[in-house]
Protein backbone atom coordinates (compact mmCIF):
# COMPACT_ATOMS: atom_id res chain seq x y z
CA UNK A 1 0.00 0.00 0.00
CA UNK A 2 1.48 3.55 -0.86
CA UNK A 3 1.87 6.11 1.90
CA UNK A 4 0.48 8.50 -0.52
CA UNK A 5 -0.76 8.36 -4.23
CA UNK A 6 -1.09 11.40 -6.40
CA UNK A 7 -3.72 10.54 -9.44
CA UNK A 8 -4.23 13.08 -12.48
CA UNK A 9 -3.35 16.22 -10.74
CA UNK A 10 -3.45 19.54 -12.54
CA UNK A 11 -3.78 23.02 -11.14
CA UNK A 12 -3.81 26.33 -12.79
CA UNK A 13 -3.67 29.00 -10.55
CA UNK A 14 -6.44 31.89 -10.55
CA UNK A 15 -5.61 34.54 -14.13
CA UNK A 16 -3.52 32.57 -15.53
CA UNK A 17 -3.94 30.71 -18.87
CA UNK A 18 -1.18 27.92 -18.21
CA UNK A 19 -1.83 24.38 -16.25
CA UNK A 20 1.42 24.86 -14.01
CA UNK A 21 0.89 21.17 -13.29
CA UNK A 22 -0.53 18.79 -16.23
CA UNK A 23 -1.64 15.27 -15.16
CA UNK A 24 0.45 14.66 -12.55
CA UNK A 25 1.07 10.76 -10.53
CA UNK A 26 2.78 9.63 -8.21
CA UNK A 27 3.25 7.27 -5.70
CA UNK A 28 5.57 7.45 -2.53
CA UNK A 29 6.19 4.50 -0.12
CA UNK A 30 6.90 3.86 3.03
CA UNK A 31 10.62 4.38 4.34
CA UNK A 32 11.49 6.22 0.96
CA UNK A 33 13.06 9.84 -0.15
CA UNK A 34 11.93 11.27 -3.05
CA UNK A 35 13.67 14.22 -4.82
CA UNK A 36 11.96 16.12 -7.20
CA UNK A 37 14.25 18.67 -8.84
CA UNK A 38 13.69 21.01 -12.15
CA UNK A 39 13.74 24.17 -13.26
CA UNK A 40 12.75 27.71 -11.13
CA UNK A 41 8.88 27.80 -12.14
CA UNK A 42 8.25 24.54 -12.96
CA UNK A 43 5.62 24.04 -10.76
CA UNK A 44 7.82 22.05 -7.71
CA UNK A 45 6.63 24.38 -4.62
CA UNK A 46 2.97 23.91 -6.37
CA UNK A 47 2.89 20.39 -6.53
CA UNK A 48 3.99 20.28 -2.68
CA UNK A 49 1.53 21.87 -2.25
CA UNK A 50 -1.33 19.88 -3.49
CA UNK A 51 0.71 16.47 -2.00
CA UNK A 52 0.39 18.19 1.42
CA UNK A 53 -3.09 19.18 0.95
CA UNK A 54 -2.64 23.16 1.09
CA UNK A 55 -4.09 23.35 -2.24
CA UNK A 56 -6.90 23.07 -2.62
CA UNK A 57 -7.91 23.81 0.74
CA UNK A 58 -5.61 27.15 1.51
CA UNK A 59 -4.73 28.40 -2.11
CA UNK A 60 -7.61 28.86 -4.39
CA UNK A 61 -7.19 27.96 -8.54
CA UNK A 62 -8.53 25.20 -10.68
CA UNK A 63 -7.55 21.70 -9.14
CA UNK A 64 -8.43 18.33 -10.64
CA UNK A 65 -7.37 15.07 -9.81
CA UNK A 66 -6.69 13.11 -6.02
CA UNK A 67 -4.05 12.75 -3.50
CA UNK A 68 -4.29 9.66 -0.85
CA UNK A 69 -2.43 9.22 2.40
CA UNK A 70 -1.85 7.47 5.02
CA UNK A 71 -1.43 8.82 8.31
CA UNK A 72 0.11 12.47 8.77
CA UNK A 73 1.63 15.18 6.13
CA UNK A 74 4.06 17.76 7.59
CA UNK A 75 5.19 20.48 4.91
CA UNK A 76 8.08 22.65 5.56
CA UNK A 77 7.58 25.79 3.14
CA UNK A 78 10.46 27.19 0.99
CA UNK A 79 9.86 30.42 2.87
CA UNK A 80 10.47 29.67 6.42
CA UNK A 81 9.28 33.28 7.51
CA UNK A 82 5.89 31.71 6.10
CA UNK A 83 5.66 29.55 8.43
CA UNK A 84 7.69 30.67 11.83
CA UNK A 85 5.53 33.33 14.32
CA UNK A 86 5.90 32.41 17.68
CA UNK A 87 8.11 34.89 20.14
CA UNK A 88 10.54 31.79 20.86
CA UNK A 89 11.69 28.88 19.15
CA UNK A 90 10.58 27.09 21.97
CA UNK A 91 7.10 27.94 21.23
CA UNK A 92 7.25 27.64 17.57
CA UNK A 93 8.11 23.36 18.02
CA UNK A 94 5.58 23.25 20.69
CA UNK A 95 2.86 24.34 18.69
CA UNK A 96 1.79 21.38 16.82
CA UNK A 97 1.80 18.97 19.80
CA UNK A 98 -0.49 21.75 21.88
CA UNK A 99 -2.67 21.66 18.91
CA UNK A 100 -2.91 17.95 19.14
CA UNK A 101 -3.69 18.38 23.08
CA UNK A 102 -0.77 16.12 23.71
CA UNK A 103 0.79 15.59 27.18
CA UNK A 104 2.93 18.40 28.89
CA UNK A 105 5.82 16.05 29.58
CA UNK A 106 5.34 14.46 26.03
CA UNK A 107 5.47 17.70 24.11
CA UNK A 108 8.16 18.75 26.37
CA UNK A 109 9.70 15.88 25.39
CA UNK A 110 9.46 15.69 22.13
CA UNK A 111 11.04 19.85 22.06
CA UNK A 112 14.07 18.45 23.72
CA UNK A 113 14.65 15.96 21.13
CA UNK A 114 14.11 17.95 18.16
CA UNK A 115 16.57 20.84 19.77
CA UNK A 116 19.29 18.35 20.22
CA UNK A 117 18.41 16.07 16.99
CA UNK A 118 19.09 19.66 15.05
CA UNK A 119 21.40 21.16 17.23
CA UNK A 120 19.27 24.03 18.32
CA UNK A 121 19.75 23.81 21.87
CA UNK A 122 21.35 27.47 22.77
CA UNK A 123 18.37 28.99 19.92
CA UNK A 124 15.50 27.57 22.68
CA UNK A 125 14.81 30.89 24.05
CA UNK A 126 15.67 32.73 20.79
CA UNK A 127 13.15 35.09 18.65
CA UNK A 128 12.66 33.33 15.68
CA UNK A 129 12.12 36.67 13.74
CA UNK A 130 15.63 37.51 14.90
CA UNK A 131 17.17 34.45 13.56
CA UNK A 132 19.13 34.12 10.37
CA UNK A 133 17.77 32.56 7.39
CA UNK A 134 19.01 29.41 7.82
CA UNK A 135 18.50 29.18 10.97
CA UNK A 136 14.75 29.75 10.49
CA UNK A 137 14.48 27.15 7.96
CA UNK A 138 15.76 24.85 11.28
CA UNK A 139 13.05 26.15 13.30
CA UNK A 140 10.54 25.61 10.80
CA UNK A 141 11.97 22.10 10.52
CA UNK A 142 11.80 21.35 13.92
CA UNK A 143 8.01 22.55 14.44
CA UNK A 144 6.95 20.32 11.51
CA UNK A 145 9.15 17.57 13.53
CA UNK A 146 7.64 17.23 16.34
CA UNK A 147 4.04 16.53 15.12
CA UNK A 148 6.06 13.50 13.69
CA UNK A 149 4.15 13.37 10.38
CA UNK A 150 4.14 9.87 8.40
CA UNK A 151 4.81 12.04 5.72
CA UNK A 152 7.30 14.99 5.18
CA UNK A 153 7.51 17.00 2.33
CA UNK A 154 10.38 19.28 2.28
CA UNK A 155 10.54 22.56 -0.23
CA UNK A 156 14.34 23.47 -0.21
CA UNK A 157 14.82 22.65 3.65
CA UNK A 158 18.44 22.64 2.60
CA UNK A 159 19.38 25.70 0.70
CA UNK A 160 19.75 28.17 3.36
CA UNK A 161 21.78 25.68 5.34
CA UNK A 162 25.69 25.88 5.91
CA UNK A 163 27.49 22.50 4.86
CA UNK A 164 27.83 21.46 8.43
CA UNK A 165 24.15 21.73 9.36
CA UNK A 166 23.40 20.51 6.16
CA UNK A 167 24.86 17.20 6.73
CA UNK A 168 22.93 16.63 9.80
CA UNK A 169 19.85 17.77 8.42
CA UNK A 170 20.18 14.50 5.96
CA UNK A 171 21.53 12.29 9.18
CA UNK A 172 18.03 13.06 10.46
CA UNK A 173 16.13 12.36 7.38
CA UNK A 174 18.00 9.14 6.96
CA UNK A 175 17.36 7.87 10.46
CA UNK A 176 13.25 9.54 10.02
CA UNK A 177 13.76 6.89 6.76
CA UNK A 178 15.35 3.75 8.63
CA UNK A 179 12.07 4.53 11.14
CA UNK A 180 9.97 4.04 8.11
CA UNK A 181 8.76 7.66 7.29
CA UNK A 182 7.98 9.04 4.04
CA UNK A 183 9.75 11.85 2.58
CA UNK A 184 9.91 14.21 -0.27
CA UNK A 185 12.60 16.46 -1.14
CA UNK A 186 12.24 19.64 -3.45
CA UNK A 187 15.72 20.60 -3.99
CA UNK A 188 17.27 22.25 -7.29
CA UNK A 189 21.21 20.97 -7.17
CA UNK A 190 22.61 17.90 -6.54
CA UNK A 191 22.94 18.03 -2.54
CA UNK A 192 20.44 15.26 -2.06
CA UNK A 193 21.31 12.61 -4.91
CA UNK A 194 23.07 10.91 -1.89
CA UNK A 195 20.05 9.84 0.13
CA UNK A 196 17.65 9.60 -2.81
CA UNK A 197 15.69 6.02 -3.40
CA UNK A 198 14.13 7.64 -6.23
CA UNK A 199 14.36 11.18 -8.41
CA UNK A 200 11.56 12.91 -10.44
CA UNK A 201 11.93 15.64 -12.90
CA UNK A 202 9.10 18.06 -13.32
CA UNK A 203 8.98 21.02 -15.91
CA UNK A 204 6.42 22.28 -17.91
CA UNK A 205 3.75 20.51 -15.43
CA UNK A 206 5.06 17.01 -16.32
CA UNK A 207 6.72 14.77 -14.46
CA UNK A 208 9.53 12.53 -15.56
CA UNK A 209 11.38 10.40 -13.17
CA UNK A 210 15.03 10.32 -13.64
CA UNK A 211 17.25 7.12 -12.59
CA UNK A 212 18.22 6.47 -9.40
CA UNK A 213 21.51 7.50 -8.03
CA UNK A 214 22.09 3.80 -7.75
CA UNK A 215 21.41 3.12 -11.13
CA UNK A 216 18.28 2.15 -11.62
CA UNK A 217 15.77 2.52 -14.31
CA UNK A 218 14.24 5.78 -15.89
CA UNK A 219 10.40 5.56 -16.86
CA UNK B 1 25.69 40.29 17.08
CA UNK B 2 29.04 42.19 15.39
CA UNK B 3 31.63 43.58 17.85
CA UNK B 4 34.44 45.49 16.75
CA UNK B 5 34.17 44.50 13.30
CA UNK B 6 36.91 46.86 10.36
CA UNK B 7 36.60 45.59 6.73
CA UNK B 8 37.68 47.43 3.60
CA UNK B 9 35.65 46.06 0.50
CA UNK B 10 37.00 47.12 -2.43
CA UNK B 11 35.20 48.53 -6.14
CA UNK B 12 35.92 46.57 -8.95
CA UNK B 13 36.54 43.47 -6.82
CA UNK B 14 34.44 40.37 -6.11
CA UNK B 15 34.56 39.20 -2.35
CA UNK B 16 32.61 36.41 -0.72
CA UNK B 17 31.22 36.33 2.99
CA UNK B 18 30.99 32.79 3.84
CA UNK B 19 30.34 30.86 7.25
CA UNK B 20 27.96 29.11 9.51
CA UNK B 21 23.65 29.82 9.74
CA UNK B 22 24.17 32.64 12.78
CA UNK B 23 27.30 34.15 11.81
CA UNK B 24 26.23 37.87 11.45
CA UNK B 25 26.78 37.49 7.33
CA UNK B 26 23.18 39.15 6.64
CA UNK B 27 23.33 41.44 9.45
CA UNK B 28 26.87 42.65 8.26
CA UNK B 29 25.57 42.38 4.51
CA UNK B 30 22.55 45.04 5.91
CA UNK B 31 25.13 47.39 8.06
CA UNK B 32 27.20 47.40 4.68
CA UNK B 33 24.21 49.12 2.77
CA UNK B 34 22.92 51.30 5.40
CA UNK B 35 19.85 49.32 6.13
CA UNK B 36 20.92 49.14 9.81
CA UNK B 37 22.60 51.56 11.67
CA UNK B 38 26.14 50.37 13.56
CA UNK B 39 25.55 51.17 17.23
CA UNK B 40 29.01 52.32 17.65
CA UNK B 41 31.84 53.19 14.61
CA UNK B 42 32.29 54.61 11.67
CA UNK B 43 30.59 53.60 7.94
CA UNK B 44 31.64 55.05 4.97
CA UNK B 45 29.89 54.09 1.48
CA UNK B 46 32.67 55.48 -1.49
CA UNK B 47 34.06 57.76 0.95
CA UNK B 48 31.41 59.60 2.85
CA UNK B 49 30.18 59.25 5.84
CA UNK B 50 27.24 56.85 5.94
CA UNK B 51 25.38 58.31 8.95
CA UNK B 52 25.05 61.59 6.79
CA UNK B 53 23.46 59.75 4.06
CA UNK B 54 19.89 59.25 3.49
CA UNK B 55 19.09 55.41 2.25
CA UNK B 56 18.05 57.07 -1.07
CA UNK B 57 21.44 58.52 -1.71
CA UNK B 58 23.12 54.78 -0.65
CA UNK B 59 20.59 53.36 -3.02
CA UNK B 60 22.42 55.22 -6.14
CA UNK B 61 25.68 53.74 -5.48
CA UNK B 62 24.50 50.28 -3.51
CA UNK B 63 22.48 47.66 -4.95
CA UNK B 64 20.96 45.08 -2.18
CA UNK B 65 19.16 42.19 -3.15
CA UNK B 66 17.68 40.23 0.49
CA UNK B 67 18.10 36.75 1.45
CA UNK B 68 14.12 36.56 1.27
CA UNK B 69 13.20 38.43 -2.32
CA UNK B 70 9.87 38.56 -0.92
CA UNK B 71 10.79 41.29 1.40
CA UNK B 72 11.50 43.28 -1.53
CA UNK B 73 9.13 43.02 -3.85
CA UNK B 74 6.12 45.75 -3.81
CA UNK B 75 4.48 46.53 -7.33
CA UNK B 76 1.94 45.32 -8.96
CA UNK B 77 3.42 43.27 -11.79
CA UNK B 78 6.86 42.18 -12.70
CA UNK B 79 7.57 45.18 -15.44
CA UNK B 80 6.67 47.53 -12.90
CA UNK B 81 9.05 46.13 -10.21
CA UNK B 82 11.81 46.48 -12.57
CA UNK B 83 10.93 49.90 -14.00
CA UNK B 84 10.25 51.37 -10.06
CA UNK B 85 13.57 52.27 -9.60
CA UNK B 86 14.18 54.32 -12.60
CA UNK B 87 10.46 55.65 -12.63
CA UNK B 88 11.48 56.95 -9.37
CA UNK B 89 14.69 58.51 -10.84
CA UNK B 90 12.92 60.57 -13.23
CA UNK B 91 14.69 58.57 -15.96
CA UNK B 92 13.03 58.71 -19.44
CA UNK B 93 9.84 56.46 -20.18
CA UNK B 94 12.02 55.09 -23.34
CA UNK B 95 15.28 54.37 -21.56
CA UNK B 96 13.00 53.06 -18.91
CA UNK B 97 11.09 50.33 -21.72
CA UNK B 98 14.54 49.42 -23.23
CA UNK B 99 15.83 48.10 -19.97
CA UNK B 100 12.91 46.24 -18.97
CA UNK B 101 12.85 44.86 -21.64
CA UNK B 102 16.66 43.65 -21.95
CA UNK B 103 16.56 42.81 -18.47
CA UNK B 104 13.24 40.74 -19.01
CA UNK B 105 15.25 39.25 -21.99
CA UNK B 106 18.36 38.40 -19.71
CA UNK B 107 16.45 36.38 -16.69
CA UNK B 108 14.24 35.17 -19.02
CA UNK B 109 11.11 36.05 -17.41
CA UNK B 110 9.46 37.82 -20.17
CA UNK B 111 6.39 35.72 -20.09
CA UNK B 112 6.44 36.73 -16.35
CA UNK B 113 6.26 40.36 -17.46
CA UNK B 114 2.81 41.44 -16.15
CA UNK B 115 2.97 38.61 -13.59
CA UNK B 116 1.46 39.76 -9.91
CA UNK B 117 5.63 39.28 -8.65
CA UNK B 118 3.81 38.00 -4.85
CA UNK B 119 2.27 34.83 -7.29
CA UNK B 120 5.79 33.88 -8.56
CA UNK B 121 7.49 31.04 -7.43
CA UNK B 122 10.60 32.00 -5.28
CA UNK B 123 13.43 31.37 -7.98
CA UNK B 124 10.97 33.55 -10.28
CA UNK B 125 10.66 36.15 -7.61
CA UNK B 126 14.90 35.32 -6.86
CA UNK B 127 15.02 36.87 -10.62
CA UNK B 128 12.92 39.47 -10.59
CA UNK B 129 14.81 41.11 -7.54
CA UNK B 130 17.65 40.90 -8.94
CA UNK B 131 16.60 42.61 -12.61
CA UNK B 132 15.21 45.12 -10.51
CA UNK B 133 18.23 45.84 -8.93
CA UNK B 134 20.72 45.86 -12.04
CA UNK B 135 18.19 48.27 -13.61
CA UNK B 136 19.68 51.13 -11.09
CA UNK B 137 23.45 50.20 -12.69
CA UNK B 138 24.86 50.10 -9.19
CA UNK B 139 28.53 50.94 -8.30
CA UNK B 140 28.50 48.35 -5.91
CA UNK B 141 26.22 44.96 -5.47
CA UNK B 142 25.40 43.23 -2.35
CA UNK B 143 23.69 39.79 -2.89
CA UNK B 144 22.08 37.79 -0.12
CA UNK B 145 22.20 34.09 -1.25
CA UNK B 146 21.26 35.02 -4.95
CA UNK B 147 21.16 31.31 -6.02
CA UNK B 148 18.93 30.17 -3.58
CA UNK B 149 15.79 29.14 -5.44
CA UNK B 150 17.65 29.23 -8.74
CA UNK B 151 18.35 26.24 -11.29
CA UNK B 152 21.11 24.96 -12.36
CA UNK B 153 21.11 26.71 -15.81
CA UNK B 154 20.02 29.84 -14.69
CA UNK B 155 22.63 30.17 -12.16
CA UNK B 156 25.17 29.71 -15.11
CA UNK B 157 23.30 32.64 -16.42
CA UNK B 158 23.44 34.51 -13.41
CA UNK B 159 27.31 33.63 -13.78
CA UNK B 160 27.84 35.19 -16.86
CA UNK B 161 25.67 38.31 -15.78
CA UNK B 162 28.16 38.59 -12.95
CA UNK B 163 31.68 38.17 -15.16
CA UNK B 164 30.14 41.23 -17.40
CA UNK B 165 29.33 43.50 -14.07
CA UNK B 166 33.10 42.56 -13.33
CA UNK B 167 34.14 43.32 -16.71
CA UNK B 168 32.36 46.93 -16.10
CA UNK B 169 34.18 47.83 -13.33
CA UNK B 170 31.04 46.75 -10.84
CA UNK B 171 32.74 45.78 -7.29
CA UNK B 172 30.22 42.88 -4.99
CA UNK B 173 29.80 41.41 -1.94
CA UNK B 174 28.13 37.52 -2.20
CA UNK B 175 26.77 36.13 0.57
CA UNK B 176 26.72 32.09 0.01
CA UNK B 177 26.47 29.03 1.19
CA UNK B 178 26.95 27.70 -2.96
CA UNK B 179 30.69 26.88 -2.58
CA UNK B 180 30.64 26.05 -6.55
CA UNK B 181 29.19 29.90 -7.00
CA UNK B 182 31.89 31.24 -4.83
CA UNK B 183 34.36 29.36 -6.84
CA UNK B 184 33.04 30.61 -10.01
CA UNK B 185 32.49 34.10 -9.07
CA UNK B 186 35.03 35.33 -5.83
CA UNK B 187 38.45 36.56 -6.44
CA UNK B 188 38.71 37.26 -2.18
CA UNK B 189 36.83 35.15 0.56
CA UNK B 190 35.84 35.77 4.46
CA UNK B 191 35.12 33.28 6.32
CA UNK B 192 32.61 34.81 9.12
CA UNK B 193 32.21 33.28 12.61
CA UNK B 194 30.35 34.75 15.71
CA UNK B 195 30.20 37.98 14.55
CA UNK B 196 33.95 38.48 13.48
CA UNK B 197 35.23 37.80 10.06
CA UNK B 198 38.30 35.07 10.82
CA UNK B 199 40.07 35.30 7.79
CA UNK B 200 40.69 37.38 4.40
CA UNK B 201 41.40 34.83 1.43
CA UNK B 202 42.56 36.09 -2.37
CA UNK B 203 42.03 33.37 -4.69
Amino acid sequence: MYMLEAKSISFRYPGQTKLILENISMTLEAGQITALTGPSGGGKSTLAYCLSGVIPAQIKGEFSGWVTHQGRVGIVFQDADAQVFLPTVEDELAFGPENLCLPRQEIAARINGILELLGMEDLRLKNPARLSGGQKQLVALGGVLTLAPDILVLDETLSQLDQITRERVKKVLLALKNQGRTIIMIEHESKINDIADQIWLLAEGRMQRLPSPTGGEQS
Amino acid sequence: MIDQLSLCLYKGETTALIGPNGAGKTTLGKLLTGIIKPAAGQLLIFGEDARSLPLSRIGQKVGYCFQNPRQQLLAASVEEEIAFGLVYRGVRRETIETTVDSLLELFEIEHLRRAFPLNLSWGEKRRVVLAACLALNPQYLVLDEPTVGLDAERIRTFNRVLARLRENGIGMLLISHDQEFVRENAGRILPMEGGSIIDDLRI
